[in-house]
């Protein structure tokens, strides 16, 4: 493991899948903080003790708060508005109406793990 | 007997794509953590063959679960699409990539020539995978051992043409032509021959339909068929 390289806000909640891409990202010396729905994610980026994510990993369909209310409400915060989020879904129908959220990227599952690294490289290039 | 089916038809109709959703996300769990341990060095032979197997089983159960779906909405009467601008040479290196658990394992070469330019059409990305997926699926299954499929994408006057050619026995027209056709049980059972349900060649013609692009055989030289889809570029 190298030292963090940036921070991953990864919003999942399923747990294999969750624990799966957490795996993922540290390997490649990203920070990841885990949340289950929208709701623990937003709980996380009203953490002051948190660093503030240079990514969001973003699922759609989650209970309590789902990905398309999250990335709303994350829209709305002006200390975190500007971090890119990346969607992984298995509904292409919800990931076409999570574009109209403006995302960075949208991919559907399952995932190619080289081409979600690429765009997470990508998207954090000052972090890295 | 009568009230469990009067219960039975009372039942509120699956919403397929919640379905969808609830067994696609378990099994992207697996493929994920297959794709996460096969990064690791120094694999036993015995450890790197069993991986193969789990990522390959998921993933079939990925398109088979993708196919039904589709077969669900066509019988629903279901041609809406969530059209945005899909590149087609990155769902073309992905789906090769995920047809290579299925190639490696029986010495199938893939092989991809595109662009290194996106090519864009208007379309409906996930339903775009699955037809472009299902022909790759097919042209691997069709292979003898050992064999080669040859997938490219160019742009064209025509519009975005993305093709399959494989080495196979290859299909006659009139073989091809009852292929396409949904429900035909007894071409269902001749495609089981190579592991298939026979859905995955008339739903694709379905997503092609939807997306107006056409969905052609020819034979390949010297034996096997080429498939190509060509779809209308984005504007």
């Amino acid at each position: 493991m190298t030292s963090s390289v940036g921070t991953i806000l990864l919003v999942e909640d399923d747990f294999v899948l969750r624990a799966a891409l957490a795996e993922l990202f540290t390997s490649e010396g990203y920070s990841v903080a885990c949340a289950a729905n929208g709701l623990e994610a937003f709980a996380l980026l009203s953490n002051k003790a948190m660093p503030k994510p240079s990514v969001i990993v973003l699922d759609l369909m989650m209970p309590y708060m789902d990905g398309i209310e999250f990335r709303a409400l994350q829209r709305s915060l002006p200390s975190v508005s500007d971090v890119p989020v990346v969607v992984i879904t298995a509904n292409g129908s919800v990931a076409v109406e999570a574009e109209q959220l403006a995302v960075a990227r949208t991919m559907f599952k399952p995932v190619n793990s080289w081409r979600l690294l690429d765009a997470v490289r990508e998207l954090a290039p000052a972090a890295a | 007997m009568a009230s469990e089916r009067a219960r039975a038809a009372a039942l509120v109709p699956v919403d397929v794509s919640l379905l969808s959703h609830v067994l696609l996300t378990p099994l992207s769990g697996i493929v994920m953590w297959c794709q996460m341990l096969e990064r690791q060095p120094q694999l036993p032979p015995t450890v790197k063959r069993g991986l193969h197997a789990i990522d390959h089983g998921a993933r079939a159960q990925v398109a088979i679960l993708e196919n039904l779906v589709e077969m669900s909405r066509l019988h629903a009467g279901d041609r809406e699409l969530h059209r945005t601008r899909v590149d087609v040479v990155a769902g073309a290196h992905d789906v090769v990539a995920q047809a290579t658990s299925a190639a490696e394992p029986r010495g199938v070469l893939l092989v991809f020539a595109g662009p290194a330019a996106p090519c864009f059409v208007e379309g409906d990305p996930a339903r775009l995978r699955c037809a472009l997926r299902n022909v790759v699926d097919n042209a691997v299954a069709a292979s003898s051992d050992g064999g080669r499929v040859e997938v490219t994408v160019e742009e064209t006057v025509n519009g975005v043409v993305f093709s399959v050619a494989d080495a196979g026995s290859g299909l006659t027209p009139a073989t091809w032509a009852r292929l396409l056709v949904l429900g035909d049980l007894r071409e269902a059972r001749a495609a089981r021959r190579h592991g298939g349900l026979g859905l995955g060649l008339p739903i694709t013609r379905h997503l092609v339909d939807l997306h107006g692009g056409t969905l052609v055989m020819r034979p390949n030289t010297p034996r096997g068929c080429q498939v190509v889809i060509t779809l209308p570029r984005a504007p």
